[in-house]
């Protein structure tokens, strides 16, 4: 079992978009993974898109993430860097 | 067996043209679910039945994606993105068949419980934009359960059929397909609407406005919708069919002859050149520009590059390609850029709103936000770009770093003062020089301009036109200012007039103010795009005149037909007229004597008050 914690950045959250890039990735992987919010322990299966939802993590939230499963290394890679890499959606910030 | 009779309703014309056939009240409309006990040998059956459900809905949605991506683009298609997964849920999948099994009811009932436990969750959601994908939710179910009810099409709608519905789910825009559908009937929704767009966009005929009128209307009866006059007519006569299929065939011959001359110049009878270009609302149009010869873009709208980014707000180099392309397009002629034009809450309900939040602007405090009472006198267009400086400096950071690739000028909406001009004038050339310093090629010119759409720019328009390089008349808000008229409101939307006294005598004075300043005036409204008000434009001294392309043909074979100085006599005496009856006559009787031959309904805007009646 692999598990770390991830800060969620992006301003949004895990908003539609982003929770739909994040249910397509984790399945992708054999592994179950479930993301937790470090503040009120809520989980979710991340292959849910319903449970991503309504973790309804905003910009900040801290998250575990913990994988299970033979590829249990890679989704956990593949997931927070994920997030780490705010899904994507940040690059050419207005005024930046 | 007597024909039910026909029955006529007065709506607000969105999309003009004409369809008919059966109605077909949107297929969301109150469905009843019933509870239906299963025998314990039925089970395995009814789940199986379920996943097939679930399997060919999600066969639909990915058939609709592919449609929706082609006619409104990848960005939009995302909403399905959302709905295919959760057909793909195995959470949600998986309680729906648990519920069939333990509780022994139909599917149809499941899926309702299971929705409706989901929905009350929504509810409860603090955040505007997470608690919103609710409405996918019910999307979703009612794909499912009209699937369950053994409805098979792709299409919630039969081919040809009139849709009518009291506002339009954002799934079913993905339906809203031209070779399908004859017509559009909605109970509520203006000009502006998405709907109103996306129909006007892809030439389908749509009235709107009727409300309670709807119920009016029986399924599957017969229906013609008379999108350039604002008529639905129920039953029609096979008398009413006919002069409608004349006036249909009358079109299409006038329209090949249009078209065939596009290319051609645009010279008044009496030899005086008049300027066509081509309004452009999304990069897809500019394929049709080009083809119906117009000289250039005298308006693009940049609300789609945020619409596409949404809920995030369009990068730097998202604009710069996009004003790339639209630059490349139009060539010598060039493009006139409009800063973004929307108020905050066309924002919020993109949830572009939020991604200012983090800006340290003061639009985004923390306070919850209210939608505003009065948008169109509240913050938008200028005022909102001036508030959010970052959303403006990327927008001229890109047109600067765009005008590397052709004629790009700058058009600044609902500009009421002096002072909104100069605080552009000061960004630009903090941007150009912070561009220069990055090593960045800034073109030497880049004209700045105003849209001309409020009563305050109308008095200042000698001032304005003397601080800036061209005017640009915006009249659909314009004429919504001075009038006082809420256009997308269908109960006062037939005071909107364009030939009104008050409308013509400030074109007037802005034409002149124009002219004065020996700048050059594009009128790049509505009213550019009809015949009997480009003519009144032209009477006025407008020679610029730009609007969507598909009216460019038949515009331009107009001011090919009109003799200006004639047309500048009509119109001086239009200006003495005090009632709106007298311009109104004045202006089609000098039509008459032109002796064009246009299809009556050229003359017609389902917007304004009927020139003529249908008998």
């Amino acid at each position: 079992m692999q598990r770390r914690t991830v800060q969620v950045t992006n301003r949004l959250g895990l908003h539609a978009r982003a929770a739909a890039k994040l249910v397509q990735v984790a399945n992708r992987f054999q592994s179950a993974i479930t993301l937790a919010r470090s503040d009120t322990g809520q989980t979710a299966d991340a292959k849910s898109i319903l449970g991503v939802l309504l973790l309804a993590a905003s910009a900040g939230t801290h998250l575990d993430v913990t994988t299970s499963g033979e590829d249990e290394m890679e989704a956990i890679e593949a997931i927070c860097r994920l997030i780490e890499s705010k899904f994507g959606e940040e690059e050419g910030r207005p005024g930046s | 067996m007597t024909a039910p009779s026909e029955i006529v309703l007065r709506g607000l014309g969105i999309s003009s043209g004409i369809g008919w056939g059966p109605a077909v009240h949107s297929p969301w409309r109150g469905r009843m679910i019933f509870r239906r006990r299963l025998a314990p040998q039925e089970i395995e059956s009814e789940v199986a039945r379920f996943h097939r459900a679930v399997g060919i809905a999600r066969e639909q949605l990915r058939v609709l994606r592919q449609r929706m991506e082609h006619a409104l683009g990848k960005e939009h298609a995302y909403i399905l993105d959302a709905h295919v997964l959760m057909l793909e849920d195995a959470g949600i999948l998986g309680e729906i068949e648990t519920l069939i099994r333990t509780s022994a009811v139909n599917a149809e009932w499941a899926v309702k419980l299971v929705t409706d436990r989901i929905l009350a969750i929504y509810a409860e959601i603090k955040d505007d934009d997470l608690r919103e994908r609710g409405s996918d939710i019910e999307d979703v179910a009612n794909r499912l359960l009209r699937v369950l009810s053994g409805d098979r099409s792709t299409c919630a709608l039969p081919e040809g059929a009139v849709l009518v519905s009291e506002t339009l789910p954002p799934s079913l825009l993905g339906e809203l397909d031209p070779q399908r559908i004859a017509g559009l009937i909605l109970g509520t929704g203006g000009w502006t609407s998405h709907v109103a767009i996306l129909a006007r966009g892809l030439g389908i005929p749509a009235v709107s406005g009727l409300r309670g009128a709807l119920a009016q209307i029986e399924d599957h009866a017969l229906v013609l919708v008379d999108g350039t006059r604002g008529l639905v007519l129920v039953h029609p006569s096979p008398d009413t069919l006919q002069r409608y299929e004349r006036q249909r065939q009358e079109r299409e011959r006038h329209w090949i002859r249009w078209q065939a001359r596009a290319p051609l110049p645009t010279t008044t009878r009496d030899g005086v050149p008049i300027t066509i270009r081509a309004n452009i609302e999304r990069l897809s149009e500019l394929d049709e520009m080009r083809r119906c010869g117009a000289r250039g873009i005298g308006l693009l709208r940049t609300e789609f590059l945020f619409l596409q980014a949404a809920p995030e707000l369009p990068s730097e180099e998202m604009q710069l390609e996009a004003y790339r392309q639209a630059a490349e397009v139009a060539g010598r002629e060039g493009v006139a850029i409009r800063t973004v034009d929307w108020d905050e809450n066309q924002m919020a309900a993109l949830g572009t709103l939020h991604a200012l939040r983090d800006q340290q602007t003061e639009l985004g405090s923390s306070e919850p936000w209210l939608p505003e009472r009065n948008p169109a006198l509240g913050l938008r267009a200028i005022r909102f770009s001036l508030r959010a400086p970052e959303v403006l400096t990327t927008q001229l950071r890109a047109i600067v770093r765009a005008a590397a690739f052709g004629n790009l000028r700058i058009v600044l909406p609902m500009i009421t003062s002096l002072e909104e001009v100069e605080q552009v004038r000061r960004l630009l050339q903090i941007t150009c020089r912070e561009l220069r310093a990055e090593g960045i090629a800034v073109p030497d010119r880049l004209p700045v301009g105003v849209m001309i759409e409020t009563p305050a720019a109308v008095w200042l328009a000698d001032e304005l036109a003397a601080a800036v390089d061209f005017l640009s008349l915006g009249t659909n808000d314009l004429i919504q200012y001075i009038l006082a008229v809420d256009r997308d409101n269908d109960r006062v939307a037939q005071l909107y007039d364009p030939l009104h006294p008050a409308v013509l005598r400030a074109l007037r004075h802005v034409v002149q103010a124009a002219e004065r300043a020996g700048r050059p005036l594009e009128v790049c409204g509505e009213m550019a795009a009809h015949p009997l008000h480009a003519l009144t434009l032209l009477g006025l001294g407008a020679r610029i005149l730009s609007m969507r392309p598909r009216a460019i043909p038949l515009i331009k074979d107009f001011v090919r037909a009109c003799e200006l100085t004639r047309v500048r006599e009509v119109v001086g005496k239009a200006l003495a007229a005090s009632h709106r009856a007298e311009v109104r006559e004045l202006l089609l009787r000098s039509l008459q004597e032109l002796r064009l031959e246009l299809p009556d309904e050229a003359l017609l805007n389902g917007s304004a008050s009927p020139i003529g009646e249908v008998s």
